[in-house]
């Protein structure tokens, strides 16, 4: 990513970042915290070809051998450190200290990434803390981050936290799309959940969306015409499906998405998640006032605090469906 | 010692009487006759230190948490109590069993056994001696003790806490089957709770149910405490008194401010205690070759993790690695913890590399000097 | 880029750079070797980034056409598989094409190898050559004194710089100084009139780089020059460099370790002493803490001694050829001292103590271009 996009993209974060390295006033250590696809890993990148790139401007050219070699990591000035396994282990912090004990390869400043820096294991995360306190040579430190409040104290107080926004809906669509077996649909409705659960692979995941989806489909159409239908289809399929709490609670985020799209299809907006229903979709406004979809938007909602206060999901379904029939 | 000689030593055990809250209730008129808790508050996670024998009826005890003795007694007062002042006194008692006898090994600041079969008061009657002490202990300070006389330790201690407070309890040899006999099963040494429990199973409740266990069934059961449990409930017990004796272990633990639930919260609090054990073990100049760590959960229920170490060491770095890994093991269950402590144990001296045994040379000890 | 190479000679040098390869870094591209193929003739790199080798085939020498370059250009091929290809291929000669994004062709008699290569261009570069801090030596006497200092290097990390040997130059003499903090090796020698002394301070090269270098030098006469850089050190041979980086960090100050007055003074044989200790360090060396005992004695003797606390004690004397000053006790780790008689060549030694808890220091008695200095073990 160039760094005009990632200025768009995050602008607080790059404008405060551009202003320090003008003005010669680069921390020796940055915690960029923020939600994955929040670009943390390629602002570091971005930062350290701003430092290499041999057209010397305002901004890394990217194009150039040395930003190529900070994004392909085969530049020795630039050193990335990543979980191995489930953490990052003290023998890799001692790997990177080992490199700092030599004179540079090629340059005299030195960076190094540190990929998920939460998931430091204690004695890791100490030996780092000595090497933060007395860097012996010019050096950039930039750890990465989800939740900075994981990383030890006396690790936080020595560096200077740069917050990113979350991703924009739009970019999280991009990279959900860029993924395996993940397409248009089941990007689109994994870029706007708040959550995202895990599961085997990135095509399983998306697999599920889908069918998630199409029961949402299904379960609107029913419940607005037979609700016996409805509630059937919940019992046979929908509990089934969103098996447990984290799980139910996407399918009523799901489910609260295509109410909005009532109200977007009725305001005449283009943001509409289930794009390809539109046809329905207008069809079902028609026959809704406004007020009346606001009324099942909230119920929506009302179901999604029972659901976190340990309400019986079947019960709490129910009740809900039957509240969507009647619109109160 | 044969069983005879053994019979014919005189030990006293002496344990004041509810120690810091006594005290307490000497120095602060007002919290006379009321019950009276030393330790932590009860908003603040501590434990209860010592309680006035008021408290004792609601069930309030040592060790337990002050919010449940809180609950218990909401009327009971509750200080911090000062460490400083108990020491002080302790040192007075002390001086005192100094001044009959050399033989006095100290169990903490208020509990001591004392050998007196030889005493500087030349007294030939252990009785006459315990109640010199209890006497001179009430002039010096005004607190009271109890005590128990008898020929072994074992026996004195249960006698000391026989009639408590403010008691003295002889066990003659030819009574002394009598009562080991009448005591009920947990008064013995070494029964928790576990053991308790299967003593229960067993049927055994009081030491004459014991005695009629066999030697091989005890340590079918509870292996090399099955021999000791013999012998208790014959009235056995060949330790003698230590003055020297060597502290087996050292360790510090901590209520914490609030449960934690990571790790790496964890850590940080568990250094802090390592450092206080370090600066100790450094003092004294010695390594040790096991490192424990203590985790209560939330709930109560406690657990123990060790590690026993290549060689002895008081090599901050490589006992907090072996902490973290025994943490990670003990508490990364994700129960919240409320109280954590680290004990080193297995002494080694400055010079000593294997454990004490056979050697024909003296230890000498090395350091190797530095050029800069 | 397309060249047709000698396989003997292309063979040899592959396997020269494939020395400083290593399969477990960081930066992807040092997995590869680099072939520049010039006019002149082709270049290879190797590197794990603390230690480069670069090698020169010539298009021609001594009237052996080596080379022929059809295309200049260049190429980074993975080492592993390239170095095993190179060495089994059939004919007397090997063509190498690279075409577009970096596919290569290797030709040999009727084989050939489809292999993808890489970038080039984001190969390190090294430093430029430059002038101005060179010298040389002959390479046995490099040999040597790497030899003589090397052994006494720090292998502990907590103080990176001392894992190296520290060069410095004072009037027209190199000095070579290696030290754990324990024990001190000092080795000089006298640059060669005429080359332009140096200026060199706190230059210090990680001991496993000389180590490696040492296995490329010979036993004979014949030049080696070193070019030191900012960042590196540069060892050049005919047609070949060895790259090391640098060790940073400032070396600690070695000279007025060396202590000038003497207390008690030991001369005797080298290869007597080292055979002693090497027998008390079969029991010392159980404890693991190699720590040996010597007391002078009234008649030109000297005691060695050792005593393990499990298995039991040695004792032994030696007799000296002079001893003088005043009596002595001292401990040391016996380990130490041998590490350090195992380098020196000459017969005798002459041994300068400053007391029971002073260092101590050792010396050839036939020339003073060397020294081995030790703090001795307190024993209480």
């Amino acid at each position: 990513m160039s760094w005009e996009a990632m200025l768009e993209e995050q602008p607080t974060v790059m404008s405060l970042l551009e202003r320090s390295m003008n003005k010669d006033r680069v921390a020796h250590a940055y915690i960029f915290e923020g939600k994955a696809g929040a670009g943390k890993r390629e602002t570091a990148l971005l930062m350290a070809q701003r430092f290499f790139c041999v057209e010397n401007s305002a901004v890394p050219c990217g194009e150039c051998r040395e930003c190529r070699r900070i994004t392909h990591g085969n530049h020795s000035e630039v050193m990335f450190l990543q979980p191995e396994g489930a953490s990052i282990k003290k023998a890799q912090v001692e790997m990177l200290q080992k490199e700092f004990t030599y004179k540079g390869m090629e340059a005299r400043l030195k960076i190094y990434i540190i990929e998920d820096a939460d998931r430091m294991t204690a004695s890791a995360a100490n030996s780092l803390l000595k090497f933060l306190e007395e860097p012996e040579s010019p050096t950039l430190a930039i750890l990465l981050t989800e939740n900075a409040h994981f990383l030890l104290d006396t690790i936080q107080s020595r560096a200077q936290k740069i917050s990113f926004s979350p991703p924009s809906i739009e970019r999280r669509r991009r990279l959900f799309q860029e993924r395996e077996g993940t397409g248009e649909i089941a990007a689109g409705l994994l870029a706007k959940l708040p959550h995202v659960p895990e599961r085997e692979s990135e095509a399983a995941l998306a697999e599920w969306i889908v069918q998630g989806r199409n029961l949402v489909i299904q379960l609107t159409e029913e419940v607005h015409q037979r609700l016996h239908s409805a509630l059937l289809t919940l019992q046979d399929k929908w509990l089934g499906h969103f098996s447990d709490r984290e799980e139910l609670d996407i399918g009523l985020d799901m489910l609260l998405f295509w109410y909005r799209d009532l109200l977007s299809i009725t305001y005449g907006s283009d943001d509409i998640t289930y794009f390809d229903q539109k046809a329905t979709l207008e069809r079902v406004a028609l026959r809704f006032s406004e007020m009346e979809v606001v009324a099942r938007l909230q119920a929506i909602l009302e179901a999604k605090r029972r659901l976190r206060a340990n309400a019986n999901a079947q019960l709490l379904m129910e009740h809900l469906l039957i509240q969507l029939q009647e619109g109160s | 010692m044969k069983q005879e000689e053994q019979k014919l030593r005189k030990i006293i055990h002496i344990d004041m009487d509810a120690f810091f809250a006594s005290i307490e209730q000497r120095d602060q008129p007002r919290l006379r006759n009321k019950p009276l808790v030393v330790g932590g508050s009860p908003w603040s996670r501590g434990v209860v230190a010592t309680c006035s024998y008021e408290a004792r009826p609601y069930g309030i005890h040592s060790a337990m948490s002050s919010y449940e003795a809180y609950r218990r007694c909401p009327e009971a007062i509750f200080i911090k109590g000062n460490m400083e002042k108990y020491r002080e006194v302790s040192r007075e008692i002390m001086a005192i069993f100094h001044n009959c006898t050399d033989l006095v090994e100290p169990l903490s600041l208020d509990e001591a056994y004392l050998d007196v079969t030889e005493n500087h008061w030349n007294m030939p009657s252990a009785t006459l001696a315990a109640k010199e002490i209890r006497r001179r202990i009430y002039q010096k300070t005004g607190l009271t003790a109890s005590a128990g006389v008898s020929y072994n330790k074992f026996l004195a201690k249960t006698a000391s806490d026989y009639d408590k407070p403010d008691g003295l309890t002889v066990i003659t040899p030819d009574r002394a089957d009598a009562f080991v006999k009448a005591l009920s099963i947990g008064d013995f040494r070494g029964v928790g709770k576990v053991t308790k429990r299967k003593f229960d199973s067993l049927g055994i409740e009081t030491g004459e149910d014991l005695q009629q266990l066999s030697e091989a069934r005890l340590v079918e059961l509870f292996h090399k405490q099955g021999h000791v449990f013999y012998r208790q409930a014959r009235g056995i017990d060949e330790r003698s008194v230590n003055p020297e004796r060597e502290r087996k272990s050292l360790g510090k633990e901590t209520t914490l401010s609030q449960d934690l639930l990571l790790v790496q919260d964890m850590l940080p609090v568990i250094e802090e205690l390592l450092d206080q054990v370090l600066a100790r073990l450094k003092k004294d100049g010695i390594r040790a070759k096991c490192i424990v760590l203590k985790i209560k959960f939330a709930d109560f229920q406690q657990i123990t993790r060790r590690s026993t170490l290549e060689h002895p060491s008081n090599d901050r770095s490589e006992l907090l690695e072996a902490l973290r890994l025994l943490l990670e093991e003990g508490a990364s269950g994700g129960d919240p913890v409320r109280l954590l402590g680290v004990t080193a144990s297995e002494f080694y001296g400055p010079g000593e590399v294997t454990g004490g045994r056979g050697k024909v040379y003296k230890t000498v000890n090395y350091e190797q000097l530095r050029l800069f | 880029m397309h060249f047709t190479v000698d396989r003997e000679q292309f063979v040899q040098h592959v396997q020269n750079v494939n020395k400083a390869v290593s399969s477990r870094t960081t930066i992807p591209i040092l997995t590869g070797i680099k072939i520049i193929a010039a006019a002149d003739g082709v270049t290879l790199t190797g590197s794990d980034s603390d230690i480069s080798i670069e090698t020169f085939i010539p298009a021609e020498e001594n009237d052996n056409q080596y080379v022929q370059v059809q295309e200049q250009g260049s190429i980074v091929l993975q080492a592993r598989f390239f170095a095993e290809i190179v060495k089994k291929l059939p004919g007397e000669e090997i063509e190498v094409v690279v075409q577009d994004q970096f596919a290569t062709t290797i030709r040999s008699g009727s084989v050939v190898f489809n292999l993808n290569g890489l970038d080039p261009e984001e190969y390190p570069r090294l430093p430029k050559l430059d002038d101005t801090n060179m010298f040389h030596l002959p390479q046995s006497l490099l040999k040597d004194m790497i030899r003589q200092t090397v052994f006494a290097v720090s292998a502990q990390e907590t103080r990176p710089v001392l894992t190296g040997v520290n060069l410095e130059s004072e009037n027209g003499e190199l000095i070579c100084t290696a030290t754990d903090s324990h024990r001190l090796a000092l080795r000089k020698a006298n640059l060669e009139a005429g080359s332009d002394a140096p200026d060199l301070s706190n230059i210090v090269i990680p001991g496993k780089s000389l180590n490696e270098l040492s296995r490329l030098l010979s036993d004979d006469d014949s030049t080696v020059e070193i070019i030191i850089t900012e960042t590196q050190v540069m060892f050049r041979f005919p047609h070949l460099l060895f790259y090391s980086r640098l060790l940073d960090g400032k070396y600690p100050v070695t000279k007025n370790m060396i202590p000038s007055e003497t207390k008690t003074g030991v001369e005797l044989s080298t290869k007597e002493l080292l055979q002693s200790l090497d027998r008390a360090l079969l029991l010392s060396r159980e404890t693991k803490n190699n720590v040996i005992n010597l007391k002078t004695l009234g008649d030109g003797r000297v005691e060695i001694n050792s005593v393990s606390s499990e298995i039991g004690k040695v004792t032994e004397n030696i007799d000296c050829d002079k001893i003088d000053g005043e009596e002595l006790r001292i401990s040391f780790n016996g380990k130490n001292i041998t590490d350090a008689l195992k380098v020196i060549d000459s017969e005798k030694i002459h041994i300068q103590f400053t007391g029971a808890m002073s260092p101590f220091v050792v010396r050839p008695t036939d020339h003073d271009q060397m020294l081995h200095l030790f703090s001795p073990v307190r024993t209480y």
